[in-house]
């Protein structure tokens, strides 16, 4: 089973052995190829890594939101209920009236660039009032007022006048705090954040990040936050899951991930990031080659051909689960052992 | 590794440059205002170091850069560089056709290795550009310039027949680097040369920029908005806001002792990766200042926790506050700021 | 970009009709049996013979010879086929001379009636009022109407991309000028504009002179959307960082265009130009029907099409508008070929 638990309460969200695949004419991309995750009430977890590492894929596997050619091909991802109620999106109707109640009900997104999310034909509060009127029972009055508040809530100065405005007049920042404001406008218990700050400045990232970290805190919901900047995901995370090539090759609480990395994949790409705290002008440790392109997946573990631990024979012929390490803390790699022989 | 900033003579010397783009509204294209894009910025470059231009968007560094190459023109100041030959010439005013041997000494490094390589052209087309444009060699000569550049910045030469779609994003972005160094280059202006790179190519491509300025003795400009990544590459900083220098100094000391309030913030504001060091970040109020309509007194001022009466009202000047330290605030000598500590 | 052509199946399909077309364009003389000029006046709105490909279950191709009576009644003509005048079909026979490419001398064709009686005649698809061949005259005009789309294209490629290139790489005054000046041609209603043009030409040039004035007139709009389109490209490749790249390491202006910007934009532009062929073949037709572009003694679909404005002619001879066929058919091949094209050179493009 590839979802670790948690401490003690059973998470609000398990994903287990998620395979999301694009089939092409030029052949199958494994965006996701069995991963898992499990996230609880009130925390955040954060998935890292980079480009092609199927962290994006992922978030929309889980909203049922994958483009064609892609498609959820197995697993199981399971939404629990506060009455202990599962249900089981993988096998929903991704077009189905019960997704689309999940979607934006229970889950909300907040993409990397809010501009192509907001129409760029109507105020950004019309279209905060259609989706609160979509999932709540309220009238035109009532539904504004709501926007209002929202944007207040995710301080958006001058709240009355922002909401007759379009989403270019608003700034970088203005358009992710609306961004934000449209997510949690029908209370989500699950907040997936797709490189919210990656379009943002750093001054406006710290507003952004300080405001998500607000609003966990007032509202208790979940947040999986989806990013490559590992900074990021150590200012923010309660856990975290280090993904690579369509796997989770590690999950674990934060401080353990950031000072007892044990996959030599995170342990790699922790040294190679440049550090603010570094002596000035100093070469860093890197890893070496690059990410394979995701046709020639290498087979085996797919880090193996990059990984100063390789044990030949080993780590190229059999792919290694994500087995417990630790307390809280799973890795896939063969040197903290084989559950097969 | 030492800072080599003394002692060296100043390759590129900037003064009060500006670049105003005109706002144009109406059916006859009127001018109804500027965008102060670079707003009478002056430093210096040594040879042999790296000064980095450090601000966030729209902050006017890459327009400052460009206009160090005169990709684009400025509208007032002066860009004197050192050529190889002796005499120092004024890039800002150089008629154009005399810009062809200057851009022989000057090159520039792209952010996007996707759009900066033609997708149609072999590796040997790209990296041979300059040399073909420029008469450089015979045919034969050129190629095994080629071979050897590619060589240099971690290539293998066989490749070079090849087109760029076969290359991973560091891969091309050492295509870029080797094209910028086919002349001999004294001067490279690197345009946020690692941004559009994942983490761990951020890394291989940075030690390739620290090795090639060793090896070959360049002098970078580097532009960049990550200031984890300048921190590894630069020997001075100058930090940009609004089309201005708010703050020059040493990395080492503009990272420990910054003097200006918003070097601090920008600074704080860094996500650290150790989550150990949650610290309290200072979280800046409200976004940057309109380029076309900036506030009065200190551009900074609507948004700096320490600002005074005197802020709204007086435009700070860029001031030595110590040797090689520069700052363009009225309270620099006053106030305590908070810096990174190892 | 052949890759994802050849993907696109419609588009491979539109490519062989087109390249049959142009075939008969290279071999009109061949594939006509008769001479597209006799005209005989005992033989006036023949209609079709069919092919009989079997004689005593051998294959020994032949026509009916043709009976024709006067009806009492309306005292027209009518031609009944004759079953017992069997008249053999042959292939590459001798017929009237002419020079294959222009310079070839000879007398053989495709199918024809050799060594028969003179009354023994073939119309595979019947004749005019005039008596003269049908299928010949289509030939020839097949000749005319494509040849006509080419030239004209070319001429609007010449002066679309020189016009478009200035108004992209300058831009500042001359884009300003060359933008409205296509605005107001674009804004123009075009028949009444060509007809203007048109009625200027004088009256006593040869058919050379016709053709190629026509053409320029034509190209005059056509010029207007490839314009457009390069302007475009120049405006987005400018932007793009291998041009900063390429001005950087000192390379000329000229030497940018062509090794950086004409290849990035070259498969657009022949899409494009593909698209634009059957509108200039439509503007002919148009012309020559309306009676305002070729004049006979030339022949072009148009022309051929304008015998086929008499609606008691058409009712009686149905076979007279048979050359809109063609039209049709080149016209769909071709925006099928050109829609391949556009998607294959910018697949994100609409």
């Amino acid at each position: 089973m590839a979802g670790p638990p948690g401490d003690g309460a059973r998470p609000l969200l398990e994903v287990r052995n998620l395979r999301t695949y694009f089939f092409q004419d030029e052949g199958t991309i494994k965006a996701v190829d069995g991963a898992g995750l499990s996230v609880h009430a009130g925390k955040t977890l954060g998935i890292v890594g980079e480009s092609g590492c199927g962290k994006s894929v992922t978030a929309r596997s889980i909203l049922r939101i994958v483009e064609r050619p892609g498609r959820v091909v197995s697993g199981e991802i399971l939404l629990r209920d506060d009455a202990g109620g599962e249900t089981d999106l993988a096998r929903l109707d991704a077009e189905g009236r019960e997704m689309r109640r999940v979607r934006g009900g229970d889950i909300a997104l907040v993409f990397q660039e809010p501009m192509t999310s907001f129409s760029p034909v109507h105020t950004v509060g019309s279209q905060m009032i259609e989706t609160i009127r979509l999932h709540q029972r309220l009238d035109k009055k009532a539904a504004r007022e709501k926007a209002i508040e929202m944007f207040r809530l995710v301080g958006i100065p001058r709240p009355e006048r922002r909401v007759d405005e379009y989403a270019f007049q608003l700034s970088g920042g203005l358009r992710q705090r609306a961004m934000i404001a449209l997510a949690l406008s029908c209370a989500p218990r699950i907040l997936i954040a797709d490189e919210p700050t990656t379009a943002l400045d750093v001054t406006t990232q710290a507003q952004i990040l300080a405001l998500l970290a607000r609003l966990q805190e007032r509202d208790g919901m979940a947040i999986i936050l989806i990013t490559h900047n590992l900074g990021v995901v150590a200012e923010m995370c309660d856990e975290v899951a280090v993904m690579y090539l369509g796997r989770v090759v590690e999950q674990g609480p934060v401080d353990a991930i950031f000072h007892a990395p044990r996959h030599p994949y995170t342990r790699a790409l922790l040294r190679s990031i440049p550090s603010i705290h570094a002596p000035v002008r100093t070469r860093l440790p890197t890893i070496a080659g690059s990410i394979p392109h995701p046709y020639n997946r290498p087979p085996g573990c797919p880090f193996h051909p990059r990984c100063p631990d390789f044990m030949p024979g080993r780590c190229d012929r059999s792919e290694p689960p994500l087995l417990p390490i630790a307390p809280g803390q799973h890795a896939a790699c063969f040197l903290y052992g084989d559950a097969r022989p | 590794m030492t800072t080599p900033a003394g002692g060296g003579t100043r390759l590129l010397e900037v003064t009060n440059l500006r670049k105003l783009f005109p706002i144009r509204r109406g059916f006859l294209r009127r001018v109804v205002g500027h965008v102060r894009a670079v707003d009478g910025v002056t430093f210096h470059v040594q040879s042999g170091e790296t000064l980095a231009l450090v601000g966030e968007s729209g902050c006017g560094k890459t327009t400052t850069s460009r206009c160090v190459l005169r990709a684009v023109t400025p509208t007032a100041g002066q860009i004197l560089f050192r050529t190889a030959e002796g005499p120092v010439l004024d890039v800002a005013t150089l008629p154009r056709r005399h810009l062809r041997p200057l851009r022989r000494q000057m090159q520039m490094i792209f952010q996007d290795p996707f759009s900066s390589l033609n997708p149609r052209r072999t590796l040997l087309d790209i990296v041979a550009e300059p040399l073909v444009a420029n008469r450089v060699g015979t045919r034969a000569e050129r190629v095994e310039r080629v071979a050897e550049l590619l060589r240099l910045v971690g290539l293998r030469p066989e490749y070079m027949r090849r087109y760029p779609h076969a290359f991973s994003g560091g891969q091309r972005q050492r295509v870029g680097i080797a094209r910028a160094l086919a002349l001999n280059p004294r001067l490279v202006v690197a345009d946020e040369p690692v941004s559009a790179l994942d983490v761990s190519v951020q890394a291989q491509i940075l030690n390739l920029m620290l090795d090639l300025q060793a090896q070959l003795g360049l002098t970078y400009l580097f532009v960049a908005h990550d200031l984890s990544v300048v921190k590894h590459v630069s020997d001075r900083v100058a930090v940009m806001y609004v089309g201005q220098i708010v703050e020059l100094a040493e990395t080492e000391a503009l990272f420990t002792a910054p003097r200006h309030p918003y070097t601090e913030a920008l600074l704080s504001a860094v996500p650290k990766p150790d989550p150990r060091l949650r610290a309290q970040r200072i979280v800046l109020e409200g976004d940057v200042a309109d380029a076309a309509n900036p506030p009065s007194g200190c551009y900074f001022h609507p948004r700096c926790a320490y600002a005074v009466e005197r802020c709204r009202i007086d435009t700070p000047r860029l001031e030595p506050v110590e040797p090689g330290h520069f700052v363009a605030c009225h309270r620099a000598r006053e106030l305590g700021l908070r810096g990174i500590s190892r | 970009m052949w890759w994802r052509f050849r993907r696109h199946k419609l588009a491979m399909l539109g490519t062989v009709v087109v390249l049959l077309f142009y075939a008969v364009v290279l071999f009109a003389d061949f594939l006509a049996y008769a001479d597209p000029g006799a005209s005989e006046a005992q033989r006036g709105l023949l209609p079709p013979q069919g092919i009989h490909w079997l004689l005593d279950g051998r294959l020994r191709p032949h026509v009916y010879g043709l009976a024709g009576k006067r009806d009492p009644m309306t005292f027209k003509r009518v031609y009944t086929p004759d079953p017992s005048q069997k008249i053999p079909v042959r292939f590459f026979v001798h017929g009237f001379e002419y020079r294959l490419f222009g310079v070839l001398p000879t007398t053989r064709h495709l199918i024809g009636v050799e060594g028969a009686r003179p009354e023994d005649t073939l119309f595979l698809l019947g004749t005019d009022e005039q008596g003269r061949d049908l299928w010949s005259r289509l030939m020839y005009g097949t000749r005319t109407s494509l040849t006509i789309g080419l030239v004209g294209v070319a001429f609007s490629l010449v002066l679309g991309v020189m016009l478009g290139g200035i108004s992209g790489l300058y831009g500042g005054v001359a884009d300003t000028v060359i933008q409205r000046v296509i605005e107001i041609l674009r804004s123009i209603p075009t028949i009444p504009l060509w007809m203007g043009l048109a009625a200027a030409l004088p009256n006593d040039w040869t058919v050379m002179q016709v053709y190629f004035a026509i053409t320029i007139i034509i190209s005059l709009v056509g010029w207007t959307e490839l314009a457009r389109v390069v302007r475009g490209r120049f405006l987005a490749l400018r932007e793009e960082d291998f041009v900063t790249a390429a001005v950087l390491a000192g390379s000329s202006q000229m030497r940018i265009i062509v090794h950086h910007l004409v290849p990035s934009f070259l498969s657009h532009i022949i899409a494009a130009t593909t698209l634009a062929i059957p509108a200039m073949i439509i503007s002919e037709t148009s012309l020559s029907f309306l009676g305002l572009g070729l004049r006979p003694p030339a022949i072009s679909w148009g022309v051929l099409l304008q015998q086929a404005q008499n609606i008691q002619a058409l009712a009686i001879s149905p076979w007279l508008l048979v050359s809109a066929v063609p039209v049709i058919i080149v016209i769909l091949a071709l925006n099928f070929m050109g829609d391949g094209l556009r998607d294959a050179a910018d697949p994100y493009g609409q």
